[in-house]
């Protein structure tokens, strides 16, 4: 008898125990979550002042993650992703837009090179059967040039020259 | 474009498949072809009574030296050529790209 109540007292204290622990854990946690966020925040702020989007709070965040929060503290946690999962897009957008101007500078080669490559593509599509050749849609505009539409009649030409002599 | 690019393939052209010839009024008789977009079923036909006595279109001597036609199947070759550059043209002009020098063949 005694000893189940020496017992029982001894898991009510480890229980207490237990749940001051984890009361403990779950303040900490979201102490730690709250500066965390609020440092983020601050660093965001900074840089978007800055002008510049950096991914340098990406190894933060996985902390959040490595972080072995108790059960109760999921909730935050949640919240925690969730926000910084927004502030990741927005670092996605940031690095978009810096490799832009990049894509932009090769563009001119890229494109001369691209065109030498469908020019290539197209001289070996055009068809060598007199049939196909002869059907397929040809685009007069695209063969005159400003000279040929400013062709002068040659009658035109012999009438300028007799007024020469 | 006509001028500048499909002349000199007219001339070079001619000499491959007609023959040694040069007639200025036959390379003429082409260029105007092109020049006035007709089709190239009509630039064979059109190729077809050539004089061979002085190789000039329309003959000259009609009466004298009869016109024969040259052979059909050169004709045809020498159109496919030319036509196979103007498609090539025509694609490429679809496409928004420039041919410069290019040639097709």
């Amino acid at each position: 008898m005694r000893r189940v109540t020496q017992e029982e007292a001894a898991d009510s204290e480890s229980r207490g125990y237990e749940d001051r622990e984890a009361e403990n854990l779950r303040i900490e946690s979201e102490k730690f979550l709250a500066r965390q966020m609020e440092d983020m925040q601050a660093l965001a702020e900074e840089q978007r002042k800055a002008g510049m989007l950096l991914d340098d709070g990406a190894p933060v965040k996985l902390n959040v993650l490595l972080n072995p929060a108790p059960t109760r503290a999921e909730p935050a946690a949640k919240d925690t992703k969730t926000a910084v999962f927004g502030q990741e897009e927005e670092e996605d957008e940031g690095i978009k837009k810096r490799k832009a101007p990049l894509v932009k500078l090769d563009f001119g080669p890229a494109e001369g090179e691209k065109a030498k490559e469908r020019l290539e593509v197209i001289k070996q599509s055009v068809p060598h059967d007199k049939e196909s050749l002869f059907k397929a849609k040809v685009r007069w505009d695209g063969l005159n040039d400003v000279r040929d539409s400013f062709r002068i009649d040659p009658a035109s030409v012999h009438h300028l020259l007799s007024y020469r002599a | 474009m006509i001028d500048r690019k499909f002349e000199p393939l007219v001339k070079r052209q001619m000499v491959k498949y007609l023959g040694q010839l040069e007639d200025d009024d036959l390379i003429m008789f082409v260029v105007e072809h092109l020049k006035d977009h007709k089709a190239p079923q009509k630039l064979v036909e059109g190729l077809e009574p050539v004089c061979p006595s002085t190789y000039s279109f329309p003959c000259a001597f009609p009466l004298i030296a009869p016109c024969t036609q040259v052979l059909e199947e050169e004709a045809h070759e020498f159109v496919n050529s030319i036509w196979r550059q103007v498609i090539f043209e025509s694609m490429a002009y679809g496409e928004g790209l420039l041919t410069e020098r290019l040639m097709v063949d």
